[in-house]
């Protein structure tokens, strides 16, 4: 549980964060910037995932339709509605959630596998779904030709076309969903996902209506999922299936696993991680998939907990150790 | 006296096989009772009734008169009734602390806070802390339960049972599986509970010596059936008891 004293070492971070995620575009190329602003928006999603799956302990296999919806949703809005960015996103993210209230409806009512098969194809469908719309999806070509409007009313709009101001919007919707989620999951709400997660029996017998906290989590994982969806959209100026497709479900999985599912941060370790192992081994090969795998499965043998997690709680038990203290827990 | 529990008829099938067949009885309010038989004999698809791990097959279950037959656990725990299990069952990976915290957001219904943190509710930590120093588990509140030895991992266990602030307290074979000196701990520990608070609690128990020592009532369940009920002098001396349990274990 954080102690008081490190309210002052959590405001540090924060406020280094916000000056390291604002000066950085100042010092790195255009590449290196929209590498960073996927980067953000895939940490996005991936921490709308873990809320779920590292907190909640439900494995959701189709985490990507909620991206997906808020994918064309926003796009759709953009092309065919009202050129404001902000409206679009919001509507984009609203629709993931309600999509996630019918798919969450039925899903939680199952445990592990089942849970993660039913999701699986929940996902699959909403995958054929905007495949086979045409009319309104595009099919699979997906919705594009998506023209960035200026955010603000004139003349104190500003351009977001640019990959520099792209990436401040990114950067923007990503501390707003890191407070927002780290609130949610030290709330008290929070600690009975966890307590579900632990001991699911336990806690419906302390009174706890377990389906409808485990919708709670699901409704607002997909309302960010979402968020994440959306901004892909505009950052790939479209929507397209593949946002929806079943793989597309496994990068939150395999971004969580690999930077750790109980610390907070994990997943957006991960998302680091896999895109600048992707990026990089792409320049020197095409078949990145197969040095990907090389490089996975010793990080998943030696680092258990995930990288973040594993390296944090080998810090932890260091000061502990030093103190004469007991193990913490690793949540916080 | 005025029973918190009455249970009518009461019978649960598996299939063909009858796990509990037609017991009726009454828990009278604030007496210490105890429910025992040998393995096999019914008593936790008897608590699992009770508690609303699922339905019973027919009878009628009624709390402080208010029929709770075939509730759900979580409706059943907010009515007043909280239980362990046999098998220890708390919440491993999380601290002693928010094992009890979690209890009592449940109980005070504060689960739908998204954004207040846990730790800054004063009234919360300040029950917390209390019921940890009634366990004497004070010392550990900021270690995860599963670095406790065995025996303290059942007193969290009551400690959540009794963040609940449950009236009638069903425990599962308390001192399963402990060394005597934690069996002793933990006999004391519910007989201090059973005086200091106004809870009722009805437990099932292996350990003759535990049950003769701390109930005032005893009912005896065997293939399903209630075969006896009365103070502990009553039940030791009863014959049919004596044959249910062959002999040997009645005598410590």
């Amino acid at each position: 549980m954080p102690r008081p004293e490190n309210k002052r070492r959590e405001i540090i971070i924060w406020i280094g964060t916000l000056v390291i995620l604002g000066l950085l575009p100042l010092i790195i190329n255009t590449y290196i910037t929209m590498l960073i602003t996927e980067i953000l928006i895939m940490g996005i999603f991936a921490l709308s995932f873990n809320l779920l799956f590292g907190y909640g302990g439900l494995l959701s296999f189709g985490h990507a339709a909620f991206f997906g919806v808020g994918g064309y949703v926003t796009a759709f809005l953009l092309i065919n509605a009202f050129p404001s960015v902000p409206a679009a996103l919001i509507m984009g993210s609203l629709a993931a959630m309600l999509a996630a209230l019918v798919v969450g409806y039925f899903s939680v009512r199952l445990d592990e596998i089942y849970f993660a098969i039913l999701t699986l194809g929940f996902g699959m469908m909403f995958y054929a779904l905007v495949h086979q719309w045409r009319s309104v999806t595009g099919g699979s070509d997906g919705l594009t030709g998506i023209v960035l409007p200026p955010l603000g009313i004139a003349p104190f709009s500003v351009e977001i076309s640019s990959p520099r101001a792209f990436y401040y919007i990114a950067a923007f919707f990503f501390l707003i969903t890191a407070f927002i989620l780290l609130k949610i999951v030290r709330s008290s709400f929070g600690l009975i996902l966890l307590s579900i997660r632990e001991n699911k029996e336990r806690t419906t017998f302390t009174g706890i209506n377990i389906r409808a906290y485990r919708l709670s989590a699901f409704v607002i994982a997909g309302l960010f999922a979402g968020l994440a969806g959306g901004l892909f959209a505009l950052f790939d100026r479209m929507a397209s299936p593949s946002m929806m497709h079943w793989t597309a479900s496994a990068e939150p999985v395999l971004m969580t696993i690999l930077g750790g599912a109980h610390v907070f941060l994990g997943p957006v370790a991960g998302a680091v991680l896999f895109f600048f192992i992707e990026h990089f081994i792409t320049k020197f090969t095409d078949v990145w998939m197969i040095f990907l795998g090389a490089i996975l499965i010793p990080l998943v043998i030696f680092f258990p907990e995930g990288v973040l997690g594993t390296l944090l709680a080998g810090k932890r038990r260091g000061r502990k150790i030093k103190n004469g203290e007991g193990p913490d827990d690793t949540h916080s | 006296m005025t029973p918190i529990l009455e249970v009518k008829h009461l019978t649960r099938n598996f299939g063909g096989f009858q796990a509990v067949s037609d017991v009726s009885l009454s828990v009278t309010t604030g007496e210490l009772t105890a429910l025992i038989g040998p393995n096999g004999a019914g008593k936790t698809t008897f608590y699992n009734m009770l508690s609303g791990k699922f339905p019973p097959s027919s009878g009628t279950i009624l709390f402080e008169g208010k029929d709770i037959t075939g509730l759900p656990p979580y409706k059943i725990a907010h009515t007043g009734i909280g239980r362990s299990f046999q098998i220890t069952n708390i919440f491993s990976r999380m601290t002693v602390r928010q094992n009890i915290l979690s209890a009592l957001i449940a109980h005070y219904g504060k689960g739908a806070s998204l954004f207040s943190p846990y730790w800054r509710d004063a009234k919360l930590i300040r029950e917390t802390d209390a019921i940890l120093a009634q366990l004497g588990l004070s010392e550990f509140s900021d270690v995860e339960t599963r670095y406790l030895a065995y025996g303290d991992k059942r007193l969290v266990e009551i400690g959540i049972v009794l963040a609940n602030y449950p009236r009638l307290i069903l425990l599962d074979e308390p001192t399963a599986g402990m060394t005597p000196e934690e069996t002793e701990r933990m006999t004391a520990l519910i007989q201090r509970l059973a005086d200091e608070t106004k809870t009722t609690f009805f437990l099932t128990e292996h350990d003759m010596k535990v049950v003769f020592s701390v109930s005032r009532k005893i009912f005896v369940l065997h293939q399903g059936q209630l075969l006896a009920q009365g103070t502990p002098q009553e039940i030791r001396e009863n014959r049919k008891v004596k044959e249910a349990y062959l002999g040997g274990s009645l005598d410590t």
